[in-house]
């Protein structure tokens, strides 16, 4: 076996589940958390160069992470609040043990991949928001922006969250907005009224 | 009590890893494709190339891809030093079109390369313009110093025919994003986005099937100093664009409603109760396959109450024939439209986490996105993967869809007098048609336009 071949099976030996884990939570589902890290694998394997072992593992999560983000924007996910279909969907899975995870999942798919992205390295890799913006080579305050963000669309559906630690922008003022109200268009002199159309 | 996030996400994810098969299948299926992918891979020296430059040759055809910039007619040429004495400085690989083979820039980095790499993906992605391109440029730094793509300039290749180029490199443009200077360390290698538009007055236009000679071209920074710059010209390479086919639309799927892929759209519009209605003077008569189109769309209060909710989606469009939605839904929003953010779309006023409140006859106006590509009901509604995604040419119909969540409602009478507010819990489904719109096709570069 190439040495490249023995590097390669010793990863994805020993580091299958965490890769997977990883993948899984960016995606959110099995069959393409799978294909993420084998695309990833590929990628990383395929250099002439290969990563020292000790760094293979964070080579292959960059991948996974970069692979995620280009096939999003390339496929041009809908962003936005879909858990009425989303619910359908996950509550016919068989992958999902909880009802708790079927809200948890149905929140993640209401992020966009940037917004998604962030939360998983903040709330399940652990990295700060320096370490964030470094991975996704932005700015600090994009990340910010980008964790904030995931929030209230995360609260929308999981209520509110309990995240000690969290480094996100100062708190909104405590005055809401006021309501926005539309008119209807101002009536001309020979507009009929209402209730005679 | 609040809900513990970072306890869910770990719960979550062993959940999901609990579902996959063990690694063997896995490490098999990679292995056999990086033994296919290093089998292609014949180092070779081809006269004429200078010594930094590795070619690589294989067996087989390899296909040509486009990575599309959308607003390439606002592409300004930033100011990057001039490197290759043209005239006026600055470096626009546009000035090559029509220019020969041997007018090419030469390397003058050293111990950097160009190759170009090609692997089938099984899972690629939609390209959504123009011909599929198995490959990519991969930069290697032999140094012994970390390197970097330039930042605000393109990588991209180079196609010739007849000894001719026929596409080049997209130009740079000031504050490009993306590339921004992702260094290569030491003995390091890394994948480098890139760009090919064809040469003419129409750098969206496909490119021919055919033969193509290929060169990379990408300038790096960090040789000697962070002010200098070089260049890396990999190849030539054997090229081959494939013949673009249309898609295989989606048929009716009954278990989905618009705007999902195959949903069926009703037959008359369905504006849930009447409350709402979505209407648009905007949509073009015209637009070509592939294209993103904006246009403005109105939302009235058609109910005789004044209507206090949120938006509980965006609102959607999506292209339909024959009753069945075979047009994909828009989701991100390219940043050179400039209004939206690359990673969402803007709501507002119709924020699902602002109330709104409208009179009766009160119109609110959003923009909304059409994209004329082919949906793919495996990709979940969006563009078909691993294929060409642009629809077919032809006439289409234009729907939208919108869901209201009514909180309150207040009835109104004629003389605008409101009577007793009513809290209400209604999700108002609006499934309307919005207009017909006729898509045309990609021209393509080379072809001689066919008399009628």
């Amino acid at each position: 076996m190439a040495d490249w071949e023995s590097a390669l099976d010793h990863l994805a030996r020993t580091r299958h589940r965490a890769l997977i884990r990883y993948a899984y939570l960016l995606c959110g589902a099995v069959r393409e958390a799978e294909d993420l890290v084998q695309d990833a694998l590929v990628k990383i394997y395929a250099r002439k160069h290969l990563p020292a072992a000790d760094d293979a593992e964070a080579y292959v999560r960059r991948a996974i992470l970069t692979i995620y983000l280009d096939g999003y924007r390339r496929r041009r996910r809908w962003s936005g609040i879909k858990h009425l279909v989303g619910i359908k969907d996950h509550q016919e899975s068989p992958e999902l043990a909880t009802s708790t995870q079927v809200d948890v999942a149905v929140a993640l798919d209401g992020l966009s991949p940037r917004q998604r992205a962030c939360v998983v390295l903040r709330y399940f890799e652990d990295l700060t928001v320096p370490q964030i913006a470094t991975t996704l080579d932005c700015a600090e305050g994009t990340v910010k922006r980008h964790l904030s963000d995931a929030h209230a669309r995360l609260a929308t559906v999981l209520g509110p969250l309990h995240t000690p630690d969290e480094p996100g922008p100062a708190a909104p003022a405590a005055t809401p907005s006021p309501m926005k109200t539309f008119q209807p268009p101002a009536r001309s002199d020979n507009a009929t009224p209402r209730s005679q159309s | 009590m609040n809900h513990e996030l970072r306890r869910s996400l770990t719960d979550l994810a062993d959940t999901g890893a609990g579902q996959v098969a063990p690694p063997e299948t896995m490490i098999r299926t990679s292995l056999d494709r990086l033994t296919a992918r290093r089998r292609r891979r014949r180092p070779a020296v081809v006269a004429g190339a200078t010594a930094a430059a590795v070619v690589l040759a294989g067996s087989g055809a390899w296909a040509v891809q486009r990575l599309v910039e959308d607003r390439v007619e606002d592409a300004v040429v930033a100011n990057v030093p001039d490197l290759i004495g043209m005239p006026g400085g600055g470096f626009n690989p546009r000035a090559y079109c029509g220019a020969p083979e041997s007018s090419l820039p030469e390397q003058t980095a050293t111990d950097l390369t160009l190759d170009h790499v090609t692997e089938i993906p099984e899972t690629s992605p939609s390209d959504p313009n123009h011909s599929r391109f198995l490959g990519d440029l991969l930069l290697e730094n032999g140094t012994s110093t970390a390197h970097g793509i330039v930042r605000g300039t393109y990588p991209g290749y180079f196609l010739l025919e007849a000894g001719v180029v026929v596409a080049t490199p997209a130009p740079p443009t000031a504050n490009a994003p993306g590339f921004g200077l992702e260094s290569t360390p030491a003995g390091g290698s890394t994948d480098v986005r890139w760009t090919l538009l064809p040469c003419g007055d129409d750098p969206r236009a496909d490119i021919a099937p055919g033969e193509y000679t290929a060169y990379g071209l990408a300038a790096v920074q960090g040789v000697k100093d962070k002010e200098s710059y070089e260049i890396l010209v990999g190849g030539p390479w054997l090229v081959d664009v494939p013949t673009i086919e249309d898609p295989v639309l989606a048929t009716a799927d009954p278990d989905v409603a618009a705007p999902w892929c195959g949903a069926v759209v009703p037959d008359a519009a369905r504006t849930g109760d009447g409350s709402l209605a979505i209407s648009t003077d905007d949509l073009p008569e015209t637009a070509r396959t592939g294209d993103l189109i904006s246009f403005g769309a109105s939302l009235t209060n058609t109910s005789p109450d004044q209507l206090v909710g949120t938006a509980q989606t965006p609102v959607s469009v999506v292209a339909v024939r024959d009753g069945v939605v075979v047009g994909t839904q828009h989701g991100q929003i390219p940043s050179t439209l400039g209004t939206y953010s690359l990673d969402g779309f803007d709501l507002r006023p119709w924020d699902p986490t602002e109330s709104v409140s409208m009179l009766p006859s009160a119109s609110t106006t959003t923009e909304v996105y059409l994209w004329l590509e082919a949906c793919d009901p495996a990709e979940d509604g969006s563009s078909v993967s691993g294929s060409p995604t642009r629809l077919p040419a032809g006439d289409y119909e234009v729907w939208a869809t919108y869901d209201h969540q009514i909180n309150t409602r207040t009835p109104v009478a004629a003389d605008g007098t409101p009577g007793e507010a009513v809290a209400a819990d209604e999700l108002v489904s609006v499934v309307t048609r919005v207009g017909d719109i006729t898509v045309e096709p990609v021209p393509v570069l080379g072809e001689d336009d066919a008399e009628d």
